[in-house]
C-alpha cells in the first residue's frame, strides 16, 4: 500500500465508518442476568461481614487473657521462684506489658536493632528525630547518606519485617490479629508508648504489601481505585514561550521508551527533527545521564538558536522528571553536535516541586517555569508534604491556578518507606479539578524517592493509589 | 428497578455496548461488563447529583468498568508471568487469540486493517478514537466522561490520528490494498 494512502480525512472517514456492534442478549436476558448478579452479589456482602465482629471479640477476649495471666505472676498468685516473671521487673509492674514497653522507649528495641540489620537501607526517608512524626523523603543524593545513624530515631515501621513477634511475645501477636482489620496505614506517629502497636501495624503492612497494598487487603473498609503511572509531554504556551506539560498514562512504557515518545511529541524543532530520534538510553551512575541515539542522517546541527533554546526547555520539563541532570547526544557511534553551538550535552535541573494547572485547563506547569518557591526559609528544597502545601495557593498569578482545589483539604501526609500517604478530605471528588489535582500530585511525586502516594479519604473510606516510577 | 432499567436501556444500551466492546474488543467480555456497569448505575442512581448529564455519568462508569477489567487482566498476567505487562499484554492477547467480530470481518479490508492497528495506540487514544469518531460524542461529552479538559481531548485526538496514521503507513506493505475499496 502507498504510504500517502491514509490522510488523516481518509483516516477519519473509516473511523467514523466503523460499524456499530449490537448487544446480541435480549432485554429480558439482560436484566435477568443483572438482577441475579445483584441479588447474588448483596448476600456475599453480608455474609463476609458476620465473622467479623464475633473474631475481634475473642482476638479482644484473648488478649485480654494474656494480659491479665502475666500480671498475676508478678503479684504473687503464682509465686514459685520458677515463676516466668523476669529478674529485672523488680515485681513492681502491675502489667508485664511494661516489659515490652520498656525497650520501646528507649528507643532502642533489640528487635528494631536486629531487623535494621536485615533491612539496611530500605529506609528512605528521613524521619524527625523524636520520633513522632516522619519527614518528606529526600531526594536521591541524599537518600543514599541516610543508610546509618537513623537507627534509633528511624521511623519503627520501615524496619520491622515480621521479627517483632520473637522479641515482643504472644501479646503482639494478639495484638496484631486484633488490630488488622481496623489499624490505619501510614499511623507511625503515634506516640513511643505505642511503639508495639506499630511494629504490629508495620507487620499487617507488610504483609499487604504482598497484595500490593493495605487496603486491598482490607478491601471490606476501603475502596481502592488505581492510577495508572503519568509520563508526560510538553507544550509552549505561544504569548508567553512558556513550556508546561501535558500528562499522558504511561500505558506500561519503560523510562526509554517514555523519553523517545515525550520527545517525539514535544518536538520543537520547525523540521520535526526529533523523528530521528531512535532509543534513550539512561547510562546509570549517580550523575544520571541519558544519552538519545539519533539516526546519523539528521538535521539537529542546523537548529536556530531559538529551536535551541526550546529544545532544551523541553527536555527540562520532559527528562528531568526522571531525575537526569545531563543529555548526551549520539549519532551512530559518535557525539552528534546539535545547533550553532555545536553542543553535544545539555544539563538539566532536577529540582522541581510541585506543578499547577492551567487556567486555560491545557496542562500543568512546574513550579520551576513558574516561578513558585521550591526550597524552605533554610534555603533547603522542601520536601513532599511541604511541597503539597505550597501547591495549595499561588503568588498571585492568573495564568495557573493552585493545583489543591478548594474542595479538597489535605489534613496530613505520611510515610512508609517509599510510600506516601495523603490523608485529605473533599466536599466532592469526581470533578475534573480533583483529577488534575491527582495528576499534580503525581507528577510532583517524581522528583522525590516514592514509588507510590496512596491518598486516602478516610471520611469516604476511599483510596487512590497513584504510581510514581516507570519501570 | 425494572422501569429504571428499561429507561435506560432504551435511551443508551446498544451506544454503551458498543463503547465497551470497541474498549475490551471482546463481545463476552463487553456483555458481562454491560451487566456490571447497570448493576453499579441501579444501585447508586439515588446518589446521581445530576451535575453531568446522564448519558456522560453511564459512559463514565463503563469507562472505570472497562479500566477495572483491563488492569485485572494485566494483574492476573503479571502473577501468572512474573513479568510487568500493562496494555500491551491485553494486546498481544487479542492478537493472538481473539478472532475480529462478526462485524468487523464483514466490512472491507481498509475497516478491518485500522481496527486491527487502533490497538496499537496508547490507552487514552483509543478512548478518544471511540468516543470521537466511533461514538460520534462531542468534544465536551467526551471531557466529561474522560475527566479530562476539553483541550486535553483536542491534543490526544490530533496524536492519536497521527499515531494511527503512522502505525499504518508502517504496516502498510503487509496489507491488503486499501485501493479496492470505494
Amino acid at each position: 500500500m502507498n504510504n500517502d494512502k491514509w490522510s488523516e480525512k481518509e483516516l477519519e472517514d473509516t473511523l467514523r465508518r466503523m460499524p456499530p456492534v449490537k448487544d446480541k442478549q435480549t432485554k429480558d436476558e439482560l436484566f435477568h442476568a443483572v438482577k441475579q448478579r445483584a441479588d447474588k452479589e448483596a448476600p456475599q456482602r453480608k455474609a463476609s461481614k458476620t465473622w467479623f465482629f464475633p473474631a475481634m471479640a475473642s482476638a479482644a477476649a484473648l488478649l485480654l487473657v494474656v494480659l491479665m495471666i502475666p500480671s498475676f505472676m508478678n503479684t504473687g498468685m503464682f509465686s514459685s521462684g520458677d515463676g516466668p516473671a523476669p529478674a529485672d521487673n523488680g515485681g513492681t509492674d502491675t502489667f508485664d506489658t511494661a516489659d515490652n514497653n520498656e525497650p520501646a522507649e528507649e528507643n532502642n528495641s533489640p528487635s528494631v536493632q536486629n531487623n535494621e540489620e536485615n533491612v539496611e537501607n530500605t529506609n528512605t526517608v528521613s524521619p524527625d528525630t523524636d520520633g513522632s512524626e516522619s519527614s518528606g523523603p529526600e531526594e536521591e543524593a541524599a537518600e543514599n547518606e541516610n543508610e546509618s545513624e537513623n537507627g534509633n530515631e528511624s521511623d519503627s515501621v520501615n524496619e520491622n519485617e515480621g521479627e517483632n513477634e520473637n522479641e515482643n511475645g504472644n501479646e503482639n501477636e494478639t495484638e496484631n490479629a486484633d488490630e488488622n482489620g481496623s489499624q490505619s496505614p501510614g499511623s507511625n506517629d503515634v506516640d513511643d508508648s505505642e511503639n508495639n502497636r506499630n511494629n504490629d501495624s508495620a507487620d499487617s503492612l507488610e504483609e499487604a504489601s504482598e497484595e500490593d497494598n493495605y487496603f486491598e487487603a482490607n478491601d471490606e473498609e476501603y475502596s481502592v481505585e488505581e492510577e495508572e503511572s503519568l509520563i508526560v509531554t510538553s507544550a509552549m504556551l505561544e504569548e508567553d514561550e512558556i513550556y508546561y506539560v501535558i500528562p499522558e498514562a504511561a500505558d506500561g512504557m519503560s523510562k526509554e521508551e517514555a523519553v523517545v515518545y515525550a520527545l517525539q511529541e514535544s518536538d520543537p524543532t520547525s523540521g520535526s527533527y526529533f523523528e530521528a530520534l531512535e532509543e534513550a538510553v539512561f547510562n546509570g551512575g549517580s550523575s544520571n545521564e541519558i544519552t538519545l541515539h539519533f539516526a546519523e542522517e539528521n538535521q539537529l546541527a542546523s537548529l536556530s538558536s531559538a529551536e535551541h533554546y526550546f529544545m532544551e526547555e523541553v527536555l527540562q520539563e520532559t527528562l528531568a522528571l526522571y531525575q537526569v541532570s545531563e543529555v548526551n547526544f549520539e549519532a551512530g557511534e559518535e557525539e552528534l553536535l546539535i545547533g550553532q553551538l555545536g553542543e553535544s550535552e545539555v544539563d538539566l535541573s532536577t529540582l522541581n516541586r510541585g506543578y499547577y494547572p492551567l487556567s486555560s485547563g491545557e496542562g500543568l506547569v512546574s513550579a520551576g517555569t513558574a516561578g513558585e518557591p521550591m526550597t524552605s526559609g533554610t534555603g533547603d528544597p522542601l520536601n513532599f508534604d511541604e511541597t503539597l502545601t505550597q501547591m495549595e495557593e499561588v503568588s498571585g498569578q492568573d495564568w495557573y491556578e493552585p493545583a489543591v482545589p478548594d474542595t479538597v483539604e489535605i489534613e496530613d501526609v505520611r510515610y512508609e518507606g517509599k510510600t506516601a500517604y495523603v490523608f485529605y478530605s473533599a466536599e466532592e471528588d469526581s470533578d475534573e479539578s480533583f483529577e488534575t489535582f491527582k495528576e499534580a500530585v503525581q507528577l510532583t511525586a517524581k522528583y522525590f524517592t516514592l514509588d507510590t502516594v496512596q491518598l486516602v479519604n478516610e471520611e469516604e473510606k476511599e483510596v487512590t493509589l497513584l504510581p510514581v516510577q516507570l519501570p | 428497578m425494572r422501569e429504571e432499567f428499561e429507561r435506560l436501556y432504551s435511551a443508551y444500551h446498544q451506544q454503551l455496548f458498543q463503547y465497551l466492546f470497541y474498549l475490551v474488543r471482546n463481545r463476552e467480555t463487553a456483555e458481562e461488563l454491560v451487566q456490571e456497569v447497570y448493576i453499579k448505575v441501579l444501585h447508586s442512581y439515588e446518589a446521581f447529583e445530576g451535575k453531568s448529564s446522564e448519558k456522560t455519568w453511564l459512559y463514565s462508569i463503563a469507562k472505570h468498568a472497562a479500566i477495572d477489567w483491563i488492569r485485572r487482566q494485566s494483574r492476573k498476567k503479571r502473577k501468572f508471568e512474573g513479568k510487568e505487562y500493562e496494555w500491551s499484554e491485553r494486546e498481544f492477547e487479542i492478537e493472538d487469540k481473539q478472532p475480529l467480530p462478526d462485524e468487523i470481518v464483514a466490512r472491507q479490508d481498509e475497516i478491518q486493517h485500522v481496527y486491527k492497528t487502533m490497538k496499537k495506540c496508547t490507552k487514552d487514544q483509543q478512548q478518544v478514537i471511540v468516543l470521537r469518531y466511533i461514538q460520534g460524542l462531542s468534544i465536551a461529552e467526551s471531557a466529561d466522561i474522560l475527566g479530562w479538559s476539553e483541550s486535553k481531548v483536542k491534543t490526544t485526538q490530533h496524536r492519536a490520528i497521527k499515531a494511527l496514521q503512522k502505525h499504518l503507513q508502517t504496516d502498510g506493505e503487509n496489507v491488503p490494498g486499501k485501493e479496492g475499496s470505494p
